[in-house]
């Protein structure tokens, strides 16, 4: 009983953690869910890749790591990674690492391994990854030739209390096509030969964001990943897991040749199917420290959050002020003038109303200009890192549901297990 | 620039002469690391045509006397062999290994490792040009057979021992070493994950155009908790098959085991016993907080999801 409880739980958290909370949009905004559903692209590394990913940021942990990933993109949306390289983290300038990069590209040639960047890998820790420097430098990755770079991200931290994190992900189009329109825009004001803008954070406000339908999830795209076996590597996967059932026998109880030894067999195949020994880790009742890093995390964001939305409200309260401050000041403006024109026989001009907004567009050239003068209006602060601030808040979120999951589910098994004795 | 090993005088003389001023340690115990194996075997994957062999250089950590050595990577180094002589690409080895050490200065060179079911021809030559890079301590050479000549990978740690007059370059003879794997956490995952996929049997999935799928299977990240199913249901599994086990024991099906029994026993009695009434508080405080964790995350989801659609009514 306390089993099929205990499943239908686990099917039930595992569900609500993949799901988005499925509230029904209203017709205008379909195009929401239609940004969600990614292609059928894949990524697809090899083993050697993840070791050296793995290798890489745990060295360096806590720092976090970055290298570059290397292979080619098959028919179908498949890229295949076959190969990557740590780019170290001091470097003094950039020739340096671009040096660095060729050199490295010229030795994998040399020794028939693909040199095709194909895009980067960094380490995290808990997820945290929705940041600009990395949106940054995927831009730039996206940007340049190859417009199909993806980027690997490692979770250090969430490896550790689980299973093997490395998830892919690229930024989708409408993102892309944002910045390009930005750049431009950018450059066209401020012509120079310096073809490496970036984007500042207040480049991007809410109008940029509802005119190119940016939400917190469309601005990276994910791919799923998987990992390769080649038939050689299952024969070594053999191997060593029989070296490992060598090497693992304790005591003397399972000697060949010990009383009954065909029904050792049981006990021994039992330990063999253990694979590395290690698939029961996961069934350890450990205290869940990460899941507190984490909440820790989300408070933090919450803050960001909360503080983003502050300075907005006050800008939005002092545009409002300003606002009315023109009103008033064309109403006045213009009764004035009224009485002349009335007095010499012309029609009155149309005095704004106190209760509608005003609109700039209804006045005359000199009033549009002396207003924009005398009443300046703030510009609007950025609004790019608070959608990342969101979609950092949205990715730990699930993660939070994703590691209570298992948790609970351990909780229920440990009941079974204790009562059913 | 690729130096001809095939007239090492002067550097035997070399390692010998260091060799009597100072004996080289040497390992005893070798630790590898199981992403060596696997980039061996995309090397040989990618061999060049006719060649039949590759060698590459070992990278890894010793401990302070050399006795224990642990081989963390690795890197192909172009080489070029025929019966009667060798070419090792050494610049590209040095050159590599300098890239290399910008990104992890602590990892040196503790050996290299060749293809082949045997020791090859010429690997006391290539052994003699190890040995220099690695002084003063000793270099280890693993052979794996990647052609499945001995229908086995069979992967072998040697180091190397010097006898014989100066000036001899076969004056050197491998004696085998023990080697195990090493496993850290990180690691074991994903060869968990690549081990799912050891049972499949039909090797190349084809694609829609009938193209092998470059001889592989692929298999999917899995969640955490796809990964705890797995184990409950392996853990269930194994019960069942030990109940069996004591079930036929005691019908007298089987003959009963001594040692399975004591081993049984010995688990048995292994088991916490906390009282009752204590378990539920502690069962029902943990469950709470994770449900509440679990509540609070979710109106933090609803939150940014609502705060989202906000923007358009602004």
């Amino acid at each position: 009983m306390a089993e099929k409880v205990q499943k239908s739980m686990a099917k039930f958290l595992a569900r609500e953690a993949e799901e988005e909370i499925d509230l029904t949009l209203p017709k205008h905004l379909e195009w929401i869910e239609e940004s969600e559903g990614a292609g059928k692209r894949t990524v697809v590394i090899e083993p050697m890749v993840a070791f050296k990913i793995i290798k890489h940021a745990r060295e360096q942990y806590p720092n976090t790591v970055n290298g570059q990933v290397v292979g080619l993109e098959v028919r179908g949306g498949t890229l295949e990674v076959t190969n990557c390289f740590p780019v170290p983290a001091q470097f003094r300038n950039e020739t340096e690492e671009t040096n660095y990069q060729l050199e490295m590209m010229n030795y994998l040639q040399e020794v028939n391994m693909e040199s095709n960047l194909i895009g980067w890998y960094f380490s995290t820790k808990n997820g945290r990854f929705m940041q600009r420097s990395y949106l940054d430098m995927q831009v730039a990755y996206q940007e340049s030739s190859t417009n199909k770079a993806i980027v690997l991200v490692h979770d250090v931290a969430r490896t550790k209390n689980g299973a093997f994190s490395l998830r892919a992900f690229q930024l989708t189009d409408k993102f892309l096509e944002l910045i390009k329109q930005k750049k431009q825009k950018k450059q066209d004001q401020q012509p120079s030969d310096d073809a490496g803008f970036s984007i500042e954070d207040e480049d991007i406000n809410t109008e940029d964001i509802l005119k190119s339908k940016l939400s917190f999830n469309n601005i990276y795209e994910e791919i799923p990943v998987s990992i390769k076996n080649l038939s050689l590597m299952k024969v070594l996967m053999y191997e060593m897991e029989k070296q490992q059932c060598e090497n693992a026998k304790p005591t003397n109880w399972m000697e060949p040749g010990a009383e009954g030894a065909k029904d050792n067999k049981n006990v021994r195949t039992a330990i063999e199917e253990g694979g590395f020994g290690s698939k029961f880790d996961t069934l350890a009742l450990k205290p869940i420290n990460s899941l507190q890093e984490q909440l820790g995390m989300m408070t933090e964001c919450i803050d960001q959050y909360i503080q983003d939305a502050n300075s907005w409200m006050y800008w939005k309260r002092g545009t409002a002020k300003e606002m009315s401050k023109r009103q008033a000041y064309i109403a006045r403006k213009r009764q004035e003038r009224n009485a002349v024109r009335v007095a010499s026989g012309q029609e009155p001009l149309p005095v704004p109303s106190i209760n509608s907004p005003l609109d700039l567009s209804t006045l005359e050239e000199d009033e549009k200009k002396e207003v924009e003068k005398m009443f300046k209006l703030q510009k609007e602060p950025g609004r790019l890192n608070s959608v990342l601030n969101m979609a950092q808040l949205h990715i730990m979120t699930k993660q939070t549901t994703q590691i209570t999951g298992p948790s609970i589910a351990r909780l229920y098994a440990v009941k079974s297990f204790d009562t059913s004795e | 620039m690729a130096l001809n090993l095939n007239l090492p005088k002067f550097s035997v003389s070399t390692v010998n002469s260091v060799k009597k001023n100072k004996e080289v340690e040497r390992a005893h115990q070798v630790y590898l690391n199981p992403s060596v194996p696997f980039s061996v075997i995309d090397h040989y994957l990618r061999r060049n045509d006719k060649q039949d062999r590759v060698i590459g250089t070992l990278l890894g950590t010793r401990s302070e006397e050399g006795k224990v050595v642990e081989i963390k990577s690795c890197f192909p180094v172009p080489h070029f062999e025929t019966d009667s002589h060798v070419e090792v690409d050494m610049e590209y080895h040095r050159i590599f290994y300098n890239t290399l050490k910008k990104v992890n200065p602590n990892e040196e060179i503790v050996g290299w490792y060749a293809t082949g079911s045997k020791i090859g021809k010429h690997a006391p030559l290539i052994q003699e040009f190890y040995a220099l890079e690695a002084l003063p301590h000793d270099s280890v050479h693993m052979i794996m057979d990647t052609g499945l000549e001995g229908e086995s990978l069979n992967i072998q740690m040697f180091s190397g021992i010097y006898f014989g007059a100066v000036g001899q370059p076969d004056g050197v003879f491998f004696s085998p070493l023990k080697y195990e794997f090493s496993y850290p956490k990180a690691e074991r995952k994903v060869l968990e994950l690549v081990a799912m996929s050891k049972g499949d049997v039909s090797t190349s999935p084809k694609d829609e155009s009938g193209f092998p799928n470059g001889n592989g299977s692929v298999v999917p990240l899995i969640t955490d908790m796809e990964q705890l199913e797995q184990a409950i249901q392996d853990l269930l599994e194994m019960v069942r098959r030990v109940n069996g086990y004591v079930k036929r024991v005691i019908d007298g099906t089987s003959t009963p085991d001594i040692v399975v029994g004591k081993y049984l026993m010995e688990m048995l009695s292994c088991v916490p016993r906390i009282d009752p009434e204590n378990f539920e508080a502690l069962f029902q405080g943990h469950l709470q907080n994770l449900l509440m964790v679990v509540y609070l995350s979710n109106l933090v989801r609803a939150q940014v999801n609502i705060s989202n659609r906000l923007l358009w009514v602004v």
